[in-house]
């Protein structure tokens, strides 16, 4: 049966992409390769959803070096931030409907 | 958790259930938490457990030294704080939420106090003896349900 979302968005409604988004929220910056081996999925995968994210302005990327490594790293972005935090709310306020 | 892999689609449009929510809500917390609060090694604790210990112990040097001291310790807890948890490889300054250290926190603080006041009201320094075993116990402690809740760094 269909129900009513509240203000779910789009672009990381997607299980993957939400999960980038609670990963970034934990910290300021967090590297690529920290994200793809937590979510154990390909590289190309977590690069294509990245895209994504940084396409609607969620997600900001930068290319560090360090010990002679190139390293991506990720951060959410104010609006990165609020979008993910709205969507936890319309989760936890369809749970809220059940429990009313 | 459902996931979609390389699934770049959106999700349905037809929102989740209470039920897939409140699972949701839980696969996204752990999540977070993956980066927050890694997995720590006992030694970490240790090592935590005997500094704060010594700035309690360093109120019973002169005042000078106590504060010399006091610096040096603070320094060297926050160097392993940061290097270890906040700032470890991979992640850059991760957040603790405040609300998850405030009981731990506050008892040290009142451990603090405490000790400040029977020092000060009845002249009875070895309270910081007293208190600096306590709060390495508190911290040894507060290491152990840590590394159970979130794994030892090992």
């Amino acid at each position: 049966m269909a129900r009513e979302v509240p203000a779910f968005d789009e672009v990381i409604h997607a299980p993957q992409r939400l999960r980038i988004c609670a990963m970034l929220s934990g910290a300021r910056q967090v590297e690529f390769s920290v994200i793809q081996e937590h979510l154990a999925i390909s590289k190309s995968a977590l690069s294509k959803h990245l895209t994504h994210l940084a396409e609607a302005g969620y997600v900001r990327q930068e290319r560090a070096v360090r010990n002679a490594r190139s390293r991506l790293w990720l951060s959410l972005t104010p609006e990165g931030s609020r979008a993910y935090a709205d969507h936890v709310r319309a989760l936890q306020a369809i749970i809220m409907s059940q429990e009313a | 958790m459902a996931t979609h892999g390389d699934d770049l689609t959106p999700g349905p449009t037809s929102g989740p259930t209470p039920e897939e929510a409140r699972e949701l809500l839980g696969h996204l917390a752990s999540d977070e938490e993956a980066v927050r609060y890694p997995p720590i090694s006992a030694w970490f604790f240790a090592v935590q457990s005997a500094v704060v210990g010594a700035l309690f112990l360093v109120r019973l040097l002169p005042s000078d030294d106590a504060s010399r001291a006091t610096l040096a310790l603070g320094i060297v807890a926050v160097l392993l704080g940061s290097r270890y948890w906040f700032n470890r490889d991979g992640v850059s300054w991760a957040t603790a939420k405040l609300a998850d250290m405030v009981p731990f926190l506050l008892v040290l603080l009142l451990l603090a106090v405490g000790c400040l006041v029977v020092d000060a009201t009845t002249a009875a320094s070895w309270v910081w003896a007293v208190g600096a075993a306590l709060a390495a116990g508190v911290v040894w402690r507060t290491g152990q349900v840590y590394r159970r809740d979130f794994g030892d760094g090992a």
